[in-house]
């Protein structure tokens, strides 16, 4: 930390003491009725050294606060500092005062007022030493705060870069051998393939990519997703969208649905042998969009493993970026599982969230 | 001439070992199946001497469409798969032939060409390996949530949960749900481990019970116990048996 009288600060420290000299004068004025210049000069010798004094004293709060040590050791040490800073610049004062003035009366004042000296120099220095601890701690505390948050933004970060990217590795290298089939039965449609697959890869790898966009754009990406398992389970994929127009400009945070499909892919479509219906309901309202999305499932041949983590990600994701617990509902029937996403559409939780 | 059948629940999938094996003479694809089910089906149809398998298929996985075949009876296997970090290392430590999807023709062609080979050869071994490696996998991904059985032509599939206990009879156990029982073929001890082991305990050599089913336990002899359950069988309790209840239930 640097020292907390620099810059403007030191302007009011002179202008305090400058205020304690002032006072000091005035009183002995009024007491002992002496020359004013006098006042002055006896005020000036004695409290222009302590201020200097006072100004190197942070140095020592400073050492002692960042080494370790016992509480009690670091007060007494202090208060020694400060009584001797006092009692030698008492001295000073009362050798120098002693050389200037010589009669015999100001030499008694002189002597009497020593004492009174180095005890008020003493309070004056301990109250600018509680100073110092004062503005010490608070930027100890300011320091902390600071690292904490940069901290806690650190690791949000990280979070919601893996919780973005959770594509689940069967996806992709069963879809490439899908592609390595249609190269020899169907070439053009390998081709499609291969660009709807680099699409869907861009989007989800997209570094630059905003942390938020509108609800058309993630329902584009989920749909290269899905035509892309449509063409590797054809007719056993049937998609059902009921999504009002108005909603589509509404903001949702990027990808926060992929998670939901594949979970209903992976429960709907990969363990059942009928063919299977995923079913999107969309609404909306000004203050947020509801995103409905169901798969019919077998609650008897489930397989446990892995269940849930995807929804949990979501789940994460949305309370990191809206502060707002509950954002996903989960309804299990016995044969049908449906996951609802409520999104606000508060825009400062969407800036927040960048 | 290798009698092959594939076993795949995307058609795509298929379609490129068929294309692949065309005009490979030492192999006629006698049989194409979109699931487990249909794949027993026709292994017990067809006796094809080598099934090209997927691992992933819906309800019925590659492994317990593996298990549910009289390990005498088995054609050879070959694998596929597109993404098992468990399933890749125990087929590699047990040398058992798989491939990763996406293949090429050369290394579709290399594992049905070892496979030929084995076929002239004796090859108990080879089944021995795929036999291992299926039960390890089962239970690798953590422990077992459901159990496969057969009966007649059906295929039942048994969530954990809803077992009650299961009883040693020979070579095979009897699994009992519900006021039924199944049997299969199937040890005492590979179930022990394989089962959840907070819901399940071995009291007895010959019985596994679900925890959620004990009544009470009654004083049967000076060293042990019985085991009554809700449904109000009585099943014994060894010494080893009554430790390893104490330490589920905790008492």
């Amino acid at each position: 930390m640097e020292h907390p009288l620099t810059g403007k600060a030191i302007y009011l420290y002179i202008l305090i003491w400058s205020l304690v000299i002032s006072v000091h004068a005035l009183l002995l004025h009024q007491l002992y009725s002496f020359d004013f210049f006098v006042c002055l000069t006896d005020a000036g010798l004695y409290y222009i050294p302590l201020a200097g004094f006072g100004l190197s004293l942070f140095y020592i709060v400073r050492y002692f606060r960042a080494s370790k040590g016992y509480a009690l050791n670091h007060i007494i040490a202090h208060l020694l500092s400060a009584f001797f800073v006092a009692v030698g610049v008492s001295y000073v004062w009362r050798q120098v005062m002693h050389s200037i003035y010589t009669d015999e009366s100001m030499q008694a004042y002189i002597n009497s007022n020593f004492t009174w000296h180095a005890v008020s120099g003493t309070l004056l220095l301990i109250l600018l030493l509680m100073f110092y601890y004062l503005m010490e701690n608070t930027y100890r505390l300011r320091e902390r705060e600071n690292r904490e948050k940069s901290l806690e933004s650190l690791l949000r970060d990280t979070e919601m870069e893996m919780l973005r990217f959770q594509i689940n590795p069967h996806f992709i290298f069963n879809s490439l051998n899908s592609i390595s089939a249609l190269t020899m039965e169907d070439p053009p449609k390998a081709q499609e393939m291969v660009i709807r697959l680099s699409e869907f890869f861009r989007n989800a790898l997209g570094k630059n990519r905003e942390a938020s966009h509108s609800l058309r754009e993630e329902l584009n990406q989920i749909d290269l997703y899905l035509q892309i398992e449509k063409v590797r389970f054809g007719d056993r994929l049937l998609l059902v969208n009921e999504i009002e127009e108005k909603c589509l400009d509404l903001l949702v945070p990027a990808l926060i649905l992929q998670p939901i499909y594949e979970n209903a892919i992976k429960y709907g479509l990969y363990e059942n042998l009928e063919p299977v219906e995923i079913k999107t309901i969309i609404t909306c309202s000004e203050a947020g969009v509801t995103i409905t999305v169901s798969n019919p499932y077998d609650s008897m041949a489930q397989v446990r493993k892995g269940r849930g983590i995807g929804l949990k990600n979501v789940r994460s994701r949305l309370e990191l970026m809206f502060h707002i617990p509950d954002l996903v509902t989960i309804a299990r029937s016995k044969d049908q599982f449906t996951a609802e996403l409520y999104i606000p559409q508060t825009t400062h939780d969407q800036n927040t969230a960048d | 001439m290798i009698r092959t059948l594939l076993i795949d629940d995307e058609d795509l999938a298929r379609s490129v070992i068929k294309n692949f094996l065309k005009d490979y003479p030492d192999v006629t694809i006698v049989g194409e199946a979109a699931n487990g089910f249909d794949g027993l089906k026709q292994i017990q149809e067809n006796a094809p001497d080598l099934i090209l398998l997927d691992v992933q298929m819906p309800k019925l996985n590659g492994f317990e469409m593996l298990e549910l075949i009289d390990p005498e009876n088995r054609p050879m296997v070959i694998f596929c798969t597109a993404f098992d970090e468990y399933a890749l290392r125990a087929f590699e430590q047990n040398a058992v032939d798989y491939l990763l999807k996406p293949f090429t023709r050369d290394r579709l062609l290399e594992a049905v060409g070892r496979v030929v080979q084995q076929q002239s050869e004796n090859n108990a071994e080879k089944k021995e390996a795929v036999s291992k490696t299926v039960n390890e996998l089962r239970t690798a991904g953590g422990p077992l949530d459901r159990i496969v059985v057969r009966q007649g032509t059906r295929i039942i599939i048994i969530p954990v949960d809803e077992i009650d206990h299961i009883q040693a009879e020979d070579d095979y156990v009897s699994i009992h749900t519900g006021g039924k029982k199944y049997l299969r073929q199937m040890t005492m001890k590979h179930l022990e481990e394989a089962l959840p082991p907070d819901q399940f305990a071995r009291i007895h050599r010959s019985h596994i019970v679900s925890v959620r089913m004990i009544d009470r336990l009654e004083a049967y002899s000076k060293d042990s116990y019985l085991a009554v359950l809700t449904n109000g069988e009585k099943l014994p309790v060894s010494r080893s048996g009554y430790q390893t209840l104490r330490g589920i239930l905790g008492f």
